[in-house]
């Protein structure tokens, strides 16, 4: 350890690890943070199990059926939670309620009311809390500082663009009429294979409530200011595990938001086809000083070559220290009490922002956020 | 082919005479201005052309000297010259189009009556990246729109007093939205950072599609520099982007670097030419047509009423109406 090495170090319990590792590995690779034991309930179904015992064994620790156990067995001051997100919020409960700070993957929960109850325990516990996000890019904290230094003047409008070029398995129209509609859980737990296993669990996602947390805590981070109504058009146009699950895979929305400030997000999984890299990313803020145009993946290398895998970015994201600076964040909201870049009463209004636009969706209609 | 135009609004006269450079056959032969010391001034640009005192008189004292009629830019009174030259035979290439759905109806009765050929200009449809757009979209490579997202940002020093909302500031955006989906939105809404009547400050409407496409669509006033526009389609089979962002070069004069654009220069203003003389020698429907023009003013109204209201609009099947 560096300059850090007289500090206190951190022990993590995973809680559940059964999509992609980001977050776990992101916690790990941090020198105050150390992995202690992973752990899950016992009732869980074995390909949990067995996904958690993979990632303990990577890790050269323990994998408990119990989480319980884990957290006083082992001498843990945080949980760092990567369940199927219906289950976040119960695991972070109960881990709050053991007195242990809290990191999750997003999104935060399927439902409000149980990012209501995850809300007060941390909040009468008074453990820091963390829901993982993209805010410490380089193109972000660009933009961030150019907001705060005030360079923009007055903020009158932020809009972004995020689309993930990935596709999600067969492309919409491919059902022949006799054929099963796909099953959600059965899709995404073959999607592990190469990560794109974001909304894995029993409840169908829709790339809004997966991926939408990333762009609207950018918007509430440069903007500090909440969203009061949205308007949005959602619909599944290209994959047929959306199609089949009624779930959305592109999406706009309207953001009216505190003070005046209009807002704008567009967001799909807009299939492989549609960009060379991981897709187009942007954001555009206008204040009343300045107006500002920033592409969230640079700085950026290309690199070609003959022979090249279709499937290889030829755009490489470089200087990336999104991860350390998370976890440095977090470290710092411990040791002097502060905050962190996003708790989960922030993560709570993203969830309540995205149920909005998902109610307007279907409605047609402007809704308030609760 | 031979076709001799003539100009009605000759303050962007210059242009008009370096796309006439790159036509065949094709002159401006008579202009006419509100403005007598502009046609004055605009004249001697193509050649011999004559002028005439105002554009009302075109058809009057030199109706044998021209075959069709362009009106270039915003001209008050142009429906009147626009129907007078259709009543006369006269195809007609009308740039800026009244908002107002009566008297476009009008105009296109009597250009159906005369049976000649009425052209609205799309700005946006002929600009050389959004006409590549389009191609992408008609000729099936990124298969069918899903979402349309388009900024675009005017310098304060280019907007005049009459910009606002009323007066058509999105006009073209929706007109290309309508053009790229081919159908009308069933839902619209529309927000602002300022007040419905104060200064335009940031627009954004957004539409909904009954296929499911979607579109959102920004203006914003940029306190100082050049302007700024930027559009992407997301296609079902892929996408197409067309950027500033992406097109900017940089100019190192001291400190930060400035960024430039290289424009497409006047090869918008020379595809719509293209589209109007061809569309006349073949003897069909142009483009771009009064339809077309009554279908994006009738959407802009319902954006309109949605600021004001503070309500989304859906469309009905005749009309828009809020959603409350």
């Amino acid at each position: 350890m560096g300059n850090g090495e007289s500090k206190k170090r951190f022990r993590a319990a995973v809680l559940s690890v059964v999509k992609h590792a980001y977050v776990p590995n992101g916690v790990a690779a941090h020198p105050r943070f150390e992995l202690a034991v992973v752990a899950d309930d016992a009732d869980q179904p074995d390909w949990v199990h067995q996904r958690n015992e993979a990632f303990a064994y990577q890790h050269n620790i323990p994998y408990v059926r119990d989480v319980a156990q884990a957290l006083t067995d082992y001498d843990v001051d945080l949980a760092v939670i990567s369940s199927e997100a219906e289950r976040h919020c119960d695991l972070g409960v109960r881990a709050a309620a053991a007195g242990l700070h809290v990191i999750l993957d997003k999104p935060l929960s399927t439902q409000l009311s149980e990012c209501d109850r995850l809300v007060a325990e941390v909040d009468e516990r008074g453990v820091k809390s963390l829901l993982w996000n993209r805010n410490y890019l380089p193109a972000l904290v660009q933009a961030r500082e150019l907001v705060q230094s005030g360079t923009l003047g007055q903020l009158q409008a932020i809009h972004v663009d995020f689309y993930f070029a990935k596709d999600a398995g067969p492309p919409r129209g491919s059902r022949g009429p006799d054929d099963p509609p796909i099953n959600w859980l059965e899709s995404l737990i073959a999607a592990h294979v190469d990560g794109s296993d974001g909304g894995v669990g029993n409840k169908p996602m829709g790339e809004l409530e997966i991926e939408g947390i990333y762009p609207l805590a950018y918007i509430r981070m440069l903007s500090g200011v909440e969203v009061e109504k949205v308007f949005a058009r959602t619909a599944a146009h290209f994959h047929q595990r959306n199609v089949d699950n009624q779930v959305d895979d592109l999406a706009t929305v309207t953001l009216q938001m505190q003070g005046g400030l209009i807002g704008s997000l567009c967001i799909g999984r807009i299939g492989a086809a549609s960009h060379p890299d991981i897709g187009e990313i942007k954001l555009h803020l206008v204040g009343s000083e300045g107006s500002l145009v920033i592409s969230e993946a640079r700085p950026e290398v290309a690199v070609y070559y003959r022979g090249q895998d279709r499937q290889e970015f030829p755009h490489r994201r470089i200087a990336g220290e999104n991860d350390f600076l998370l976890m440095e964040n977090f470290a710092q909201a411990i040791d002097h009490n502060g905050p962190t870049i996003l708790d989960v009463r922030g993560g709570r209004q993203i969830a309540a922002t995205v149920a909005a636009a998902l109610e307007s969706g279907q409605s047609g209609q402007l809704v308030r956020v609760s | 082919m031979s076709l001799r135009l003539a100009l009605c609004g000759c303050s962007q006269a210059l242009q008009w005479s370096d796309c006439l450079q790159r036509l065949d056959g094709v002159s401006v032969t008579t202009v006419a201005d509100a403005d007598p010391a502009v046609a004055e001034a605009a004249a001697p640009q193509f050649g011999t052309a004559s002028r005439v005192a105002s554009c009302e008189q075109l058809l009057s004292t030199a109706g044998d000297n021209w075959d069709a009629l362009v009106i270039s830019g915003e001209l008050a009174g142009s429906a009147e010259v626009t129907q007078n030259a259709l009543a006369a035979g006269k195809p007609v290439l009308l740039e800026n189009p009244p908002q107002e759905t009566t008297t476009l109806t009008t105009l296109d009765a009597v250009a159906a009556d005369s049976q000649v050929s009425l052209m609205v200009g799309g700005s946006l449809r002929y600009a050389p990246a959004l006409s590549t757009v389009q191609q992408s979209v008609a000729s099936g490579q990124i298969g069918a729109p899903g979402l349309l997202r388009a900024h675009r940002w005017v310098p304060a020093a280019d907007i005049t007093v009459e910009a606002s909302l009323e007066n058509g500031l999105l006009l073209d955006e929706v007109d290309l939205a309508l053009w790229l989906f081919g159908q009308l939105p069933n839902h619209v809404l529309t927000s602002s950072s300022m007040a419905p009547g104060t200064d335009p400050g940031c627009v954004q409407i957004h539409l909904g599609f009954p296929d499911n496409g979607m579109a959102l669509l920004d203006w914003s006033a940029l306190v100082q520099g050049a302007g700024y526009f930027s559009l992407s389609l997301i296609g079902s089979q892929g996408a197409a982007y067309a950027d500033d962002h992406h097109n900017t070069q940089l100019l190192f004069q001291g400190g930060a670097p400035a960024g430039l654009n290289t424009t497409g220069g006047t090869c918008g203003r020379l595809g719509q030419l293209r589209e109007f003389i061809a569309a006349i020698a073949e003897a069909r429907t142009p483009g771009c047509t009064i339809s077309d023009a009554c279908a994006a003013a009738q959407v802009h109204q319902a954006a309109c009423d949605s600021l004001n209201t503070g309500q989304a609009f859906r469309w009905t099947g005749e009309a828009y109406q809020s959603c409350n």
